[in-house]
């Protein structure tokens, strides 16, 4: 019989609960995704971009913005450069299909085990964002789909709103810089209380 | 806070950006002579008024980027992709 295998960036010591008790507690929430980031060769981006919907049924994103398609996410990065998101069970072959179907028209990198995905919600979620980020988060300013690579409490970070009626944001950042990132995430949110909710094991 | 326009991701604030140096100065030909050299590597204008910089969006695109500042008031008058012109002149 073998151990669980642990899925979550997270040591298992980190508390589940913390800061202010109440009903406005914002919610972290550590996810298991699937990272694949595309790069079009020169020239080829239209040809990324067709590929891309053949393949995933997903429409690469416009500049600061994020799209969703078939459960999987196309989130603008840089010039030519979109960050896939697939639910955890993909790992890996997302990128070998990709690597497949796109043939050499774009570079194609897992960062599967690179980044970790941590989402954050509740009705606070702006103002408290706001304590960590410079960006404008305001409904109007970064409405559902507005993604951006900003810094977020002092780290490099990927930021976009979902679609959710609670105020949801998602964050991609650097693995060996997500537990910082979780720290700073819950003292900002500690005036209103927060719960965490780390990615289970898988069973054994 | 000074917001710095990049032309791929918009507004953003400068702690997102690198100062990457004077845009204006131009590798001299290969048989130039080692005056004009020294010149391109240490020699520079320091302007007070308008001064077109590269910028690099470290944290956001990644891209170096053209941006017209104004030394004096720190305005922003534009910017521009690293391929791309700035425009003539800005009064
Ligand atoms: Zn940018």
């Amino acid at each position: 019989m073998s151990a669980p295998e642990r899925l979550s960036r997270f040591p298992a010591s980190r508390s589940l609960s913390g800061g202010r008790k109440g009903s406005d507690a914002l919610s972290i929430v550590e996810q298991h995704a699937a990272l694949t980031q595309i790069t079009a060769r020169k020239g080829r981006q239209s040809d990324v971009a067709s590929i891309v919907a053949r393949a995933l049924a997903l429409e690469l994103a416009d500049p600061g913005r994020a799209t969703n398609g078939s459960g999987r996410t196309a989130i603008w990065v840089q010039p030519g450069s979109w960050l896939i998101r697939a639910p955890g069970s993909e790992r890996g072959e997302l990128s070998t299909s990709l690597r497949q179907s796109l043939d050499g028209a774009a570079a194609v990198v897992d960062q599967s085990h690179g980044r970790n995905v941590i989402e954050f919600s509740g009705k606070h979620a702006q103002s408290v964002l706001a304590r960590l980020c410079r960006l404008d988060l305001h409904d109007r300013a970064f409405t559902p789909g507005a993604s951006a690579s900003t810094i977020v409490g002092h780290v490099s970070c990927q930021l976009y709103r979902l679609e959710s009626p609670v105020p949801s944001f998602g964050l991609i950042v650097g693995s060996t810089f997500a537990e910082w990132l979780l720290d700073e995430l819950q003292a900002a949110a500690s005036s209103h209380g927060w719960n965490f909710q780390p990615v289970r094991n898988a069973a054994a | 806070m000074h917001l710095i326009p990049c032309p791929y991701c918009g507004e953003r604030p400068q702690d997102e950006f690198h100062y990457r140096g004077d845009a204006t100065v131009k590798r001299p030909a290969p048989d130039a002579g080692e005056q004009a050299f020294y010149d391109y590597v240490y020699t520079r204008a320091n302007p007070r008024g308008w001064h077109d910089e590269w910028w690099q969006h470290y944290a956001g695109c990644r891209q170096w980027i053209r941006v017209r500042r104004n030394t004096l008031t720190h305005a922003v008058a534009a910017s521009a992709g690293p391929a791309d012109a700035l425009p003539e002149a800005t009064p």
